[in-house]
């Protein structure tokens, strides 16, 4: 304790001249005893300072309070963002399906439809004789031998022509339709065929029927494709088998 | 965003004079980006709260001494002084190599935070030792380094002489620098 005294004593600047001169020369020397003055200083100064314990005390709880209520705040916003974050990815998901069916339909499926297209669609071979032009023929032997040699353009001009004067010259319009499919007009195509009744009484009927499956099924409209292509194939007619077939790949 | 616009002068005063709504202010306003510094930086929320702790207590004991003045705003302030300590820190606990301490850095003006904060720690860490004294111990202690006589202590606590306040006062002197050190001992 007598240490003690001295070093306090020393710090309150209260020591004889003799007992201070004899601590300064010990303090010179002697580094655990300059340690021991030193930490008595830093003492007596933590025990003075309120202002700094009252601070420490106050952010103490300051900082309780503060990290209980955003602890509170991120309790309801955490499930809130979660439940946010679940329907951003469902939503998300549900975008990525529908475009991949879209993508499906729009190309993949095409590409398929016009596959089997190409695979079935053969030119329609006319009922002509000659392919040069003999004098006395009518517009629709013109156009009918134009569409023969290939000329479809031409062919097409002709049939146009007929159809705006007569709109119930089906043979027109049937090659009309054969024409627009070789000029990959596929939607005149199949309105061309449509023009022409269900119940048309010609030769030509089970072939409008045949092309208009093919243009619908180019145009990737598998429903009414099939539909036509199983009436065709239950009539046992020219194309029975191959728009059984054709049936059959379309329902897989 | 402040919620009242307090000027950072009010800020720094409010610190001083231990407001408490100047004090939620400090958290409401800086506590998040020092946060985040702490999370990217090898440390977790509680880290983040000890390191805004001592943040506050190193600017409260630089900006009361009479001629501090701020040359920055407070908020790159606090930040620096965040960035110091953390750094002290991460090397302390060797989660950065020696290399990686930013040396330049702690030599302006760092390593003075860094004093500061560690005189804090040794502040704090005797208080605490010296609220486990008995009652009449800290009362005699306290009224000393309040500048009280020895007569004025003697009769304020009734005790019968003016020696026996002394040797009280040493004896009580006594037993806390012993705690602290049984205590150090065990720290490290």
């Amino acid at each position: 304790m007598e240490t003690t005294r001295i070093i306090e004593e020393y710090l309150d600047q209260t020591l004889s001249m003799e007992e201070r001169d004899a601590v300064e020369a010990r303090l010179a020397s002697d580094k655990d005893f300059s340690d021991l003055i030193a930490l008595h200083k830093e003492v007596n100064e933590s025990i003075g300072d309120r202002e700094l314990i009252e601070l420490h005390h106050l952010i103490e709880k300051v900082s309780a309070e503060y990290l209980r209520r955003n602890r509170k705040q991120e309790a309801v916003i955490k499930p809130i963002l979660y439940k946010k974050f679940i329907i951003r990815i469902a939503a998300i998901l549900i975008i990525m399906v529908a475009s991949g069916m879209i993508i499906k339909t729009l190309f993949f499926d095409h590409v398929n439809t016009e596959k089997l297209f190409g695979k079935y669609y053969t030119t329609y071979e006319a009922d002509v004789i000659s392919r040069s032009a003999p004098s006395g023929t009518t517009t629709l032997d013109q156009a009918v031998l134009n569409y023969t040699n290939g000329e479809y353009s031409e062919a097409l001009n002709l049939l146009d022509a007929l159809v705006q004067q007569d709109g119930k010259n089906y043979l027109a319009w049937f090659y009309k339709g054969l024409s627009c499919l070789e000029t990959d007009q596929t939607g005149e195509a199949v309105h061309s065929f449509r023009t022409i009744p269900e119940s048309w009484d010609s030769p030509y009927a089970e072939h409008r029927n045949w092309y208009l499956a093919l243009s619908l099924l180019r145009q990737g409209d598998i429903t009414d494709a099939s539909q036509i292509l199983s009436g065709i194939s239950s009539a046992n007619g020219y194309y029975d088998r191959q728009a059984e077939k054709l049936y059959l790949k379309l329902s897989d | 965003m402040r919620s009242v616009n307090y000027s950072d002068t009010e800020l720094l005063n409010g610190l001083i004079s231990r407001d408490e709504r100047i004090l939620k202010e400090y958290y409401t306003l800086y506590f998040q980006g020092i946060r985040r510094h702490v999370l990217s930086n090898h440390g977790n929320n509680e880290d983040a709260k000890d390191l805004f702790h001592e943040v506050l207590l190193v600017l409260f004991q630089k900006a009361r001494i009479e001629d501090f003045q701020l040359t920055s705003a407070l908020g790159t302030y606090l930040y620096a002084i965040s960035k110091f300590l953390w750094l002290k820190e991460l090397g302390k606990r060797k989660r950065i190599s020696h290399q990686e301490i930013d040396h330049e850095a702690l030599a302006d003006g760092g390593d003075e935070v860094v004093q500061i904060n560690e005189k804090n720690e040794r502040l704090l860490f005797f208080r605490a030792c010296f609220e486990k004294l008995s009652a009449n111990c800290r009362k005699v202690l306290s009224l000393f380094t309040e500048g009280f006589s020895i007569a004025e202590i003697t009769e304020i606590m009734g005790y019968k002489s003016d020696q026996h306040t002394r040797n009280r006062r040493y004896r009580c002197k006594l037993s806390l620098i012993n705690s602290i050190k049984s205590a150090m001992t065990v720290i490290e």
